[in-house]
């Protein structure tokens, strides 16, 4: 488990974490997600005791880091892919980092297998791909088997059949009990591969919040509904619901449709049945999750480049009046 | 969460106890696993050898006769004024090319002890260079003295000659110290190029703008603090006024490469890695 208690961070003036309170549970993925710059590579720096936090504290499983014995047995991190003398092989690297901890040369084949880098295990890390120093790093993750594993970006530079592996892997490793945080800036990814959020803004914390509610949030409350016969069914439901949009033609000899906002699915299907309405089409509108998680993180995006479809400048939305909280 | 979450049990034992061998093995095979130091040593064992015999060749083809004073030893030693520098930018690179590559944060997250990771790291470094260097002073010693030796009259010395033991072992301790402060800049600095101007600075450039100062400044007083200066008393016959003797230099050496090793052990803890 790792857990965060207000925990600060300033570079000079700048807060880079601020207060961030969060706890990552044993048994399941737990996705750290925020626009670049939201201070995650930081929060994972503390974690691991690289970065001394300005205030607050940091424990994983109870003890801050650096006072762990055998500390690739607690807890195997990914930081940086390639973060490796391009000179040495995989097999000396993942040799050295092993026998820092104790571990021998057999654990070091069993993770180069684990990844599938044992064919290219000689040669010279320089001259591997981002997508191979990936798994390696990975490699150097897992070589103490550890109970708690922190990635950051771990599918950064990986083909789909790469990220699908990572996915697997990080379930498979959630599946045996692990506490699995990973990093990501990429919403879809997550909704994919985690089963607990971390949201974070310019430090702060936005949202805390199974992937379930994460979605559910992004709902917008409006139904969609098609019917051949859509004039006489939108004045039926005009006379119930608040927001009626009107009506678009059909493409493709689709019929007629309007979207409807404060009436639940089940009444319009209701009412449409009992007027003798055919229907072809009744469907909650689910705003995209990238959708959700960027309304969710407006106005903390720390570099934004103009919008090219907005002809003057545009002012990202005030932070504290647009930020919605959810709470498990 | 639900009550059927697994409960990690980790399978993989560590063969040995975590801690300071762990830690050298570790250190020993990043060492030997990068073929660039097996060139950087041989480089500096080649740059001694070559340059010390040339230099025993250069003095003894000219016409001017040499003294009786004439330091045969230690002569060929003035070689070191550059393979110093190769054996020094080794013991940078040991260091800065971790924090280049981010391998630092993989060794800090292994272990969390920073003091010990330097400290061991530097301790396996200087032990690997002083073997190497005890190999090369000794080479250049017996390939120098013989071209000394080559004509009618033999101006070379003997291993058992006075002071000659001293000297031959006495330049791979200097050798070895100036890869040491390699490594000491290394962790001050972290950067390569500051490490190695830095490096370059202290050995070659301070020494020579101390020779365009004014005298009255008490000059050579402090000239003989410098590193390289003190240090490379150690390969001297006789102590020069204004100069340590022998063994005290190389310890006012070894005092500078110290200070920079605390700093460096200080900023180590300080710092974010």
């Amino acid at each position: 488990m790792i857990e965060t208690h207000e925990l600060t961070k300033k570079y000079g003036d700048t807060v880079a974490v601020d207060h961030l309170t969060f706890r990552a549970l044993p048994g399941r993925v737990t996705g750290f997600l925020g626009p670049n710059g939201a201070g995650k590579s930081t929060t994972m720096r503390m974690i691991l005791g690289l970065d001394a936090p300005a205030s607050g504290s940091v424990t994983v499983n109870g003890t801050p880091y650096r006072q762990h014995h055998y500390p690739l047995h607690e807890v195997g991190a990914l930081l940086e892919a390639k973060a490796i003398h391009p000179g040495r092989s995989s097999y000396n690297h993942l040799l050295a980092v092993a026998q820092s901890n104790g571990f021998g040369a057999k654990r070091v084949t069993q993770v180069l297998e684990l990844v599938g880098l044992e064919k290219v295990a000689g040669k010279r890390a320089g001259a591997y791909s981002l997508g191979m120093g990936q798994r390696l790093g990975i490699a150097t993750a897992l070589l103490g088997d550890p109970g708690v594993l922190l990635l950051d970006e771990p599918v950064n530079g990986l083909d789909p059949e790469g990220i699908i592996w990572v996915r697997n892997l990080l379930k498979a490793l959630a599946a045996e009990g692990r506490t699995v945080f990973v990093s990501s800036h990429l919403m879809a990814e997550m909704a994919l591969t985690a089963d607990h959020l971390v949201v974070i803004g310019r430090g702060q914390l936005i949202a805390d919040t199974s992937v379930a509610d994460f979605v559910a949030s992004a709902s917008t409350g409006r139904v969609r509904v098609s019917s051949p016969d859509s004039p006489r069914l939108r004045k039926l439901v005009a006379e119930k619901a608040a927001d009626v949009s009107p009506i678009e033609a059909g493409v493709d000899g689709d019929s007629p449709t309007f979207t409807v906002s404060g009436l639940p699915r089940s009444a319009i299907g209701d009412l449409a049945f009992h007027h003798g309405i055919v229907v072809h089409e009744l469907t909650s509108e689910a705003a995209s999750l990238e959708e959700a998680f960027m309304e969710l993180t407006a106005g903390d995006v720390e570099f934004r480049a103009q919008d090219p479809s907005q002809p003057t400048p545009v002012q990202a939305a005030p932070v504290a009046a647009t930020r919605k909280v959810l709470k498990p | 969460m639900s009550t059927t979450t697994a409960v990690f049990v980790s399978t993989v034992k560590p063969e040995h106890r975590p801690g300071i061998l762990g830690v050298a093995r570790s250190e020993w095979t990043k060492i030997r696993s990068l073929r660039s130091t097996f060139w950087t040593f041989l480089v500096t064992a080649g740059l001694t050898i070559g340059l010390g015999s040339l230099f025993a060749l250069g003095r003894t083809s000219g016409r001017e006769p040499i003294p009786t004073t004439f330091n045969a030893a230690g002569f060929p030693f003035n070689a070191l004024f550059l393979s110093q520098l190769a054996i020094g930018v080794l013991g940078v690179l040991i260091i800065t090319t971790e924090y280049s590559s981010g391998m630092i944060r993989t060794t800090f997250i292994a272990v969390p002890q920073r003091g010990l990771v330097l400290a061991v790291k530097a301790v396996i470094f200087g032990s690997v260079t002083f073997v190497v260097a005890v190999l090369t002073t000794f080479v250049t010693f017996f390939a120098s003295q013989a071209i000394l030796n080559r004509g009618t009259v033999q101006y070379g010395v003997s291993l058992s000659s006075p002071h000659a033991l001293r000297i031959v072992i006495g330049a791979a301790l200097y050798m070895t110290v100036c890869g040491l402060l390699g490594v000491a800049l290394g962790a001050l600095l972290r950067s390569t190029a500051a490490a190695i101007t830095a490096l370059a600075g202290l050995l070659f450039i301070l020494p020579i703008m101390m020779n365009f100062l004014p005298v009255s400044w008490h000059r050579d007083a402090i000239a003989q603090w410098l590193p390289s200066n003190a240090g490379m008393q150690i390969v001297e016959k006789v102590t020069q006024p204004l100069q340590f003797s022998p063994w005290a230099g190389l310890a006012v050496f070894a005092g500078w490469v110290a200070v920079a090793f605390v700093a460096g052990l200080v900023l180590l803890h300080r710092r974010d890695a």
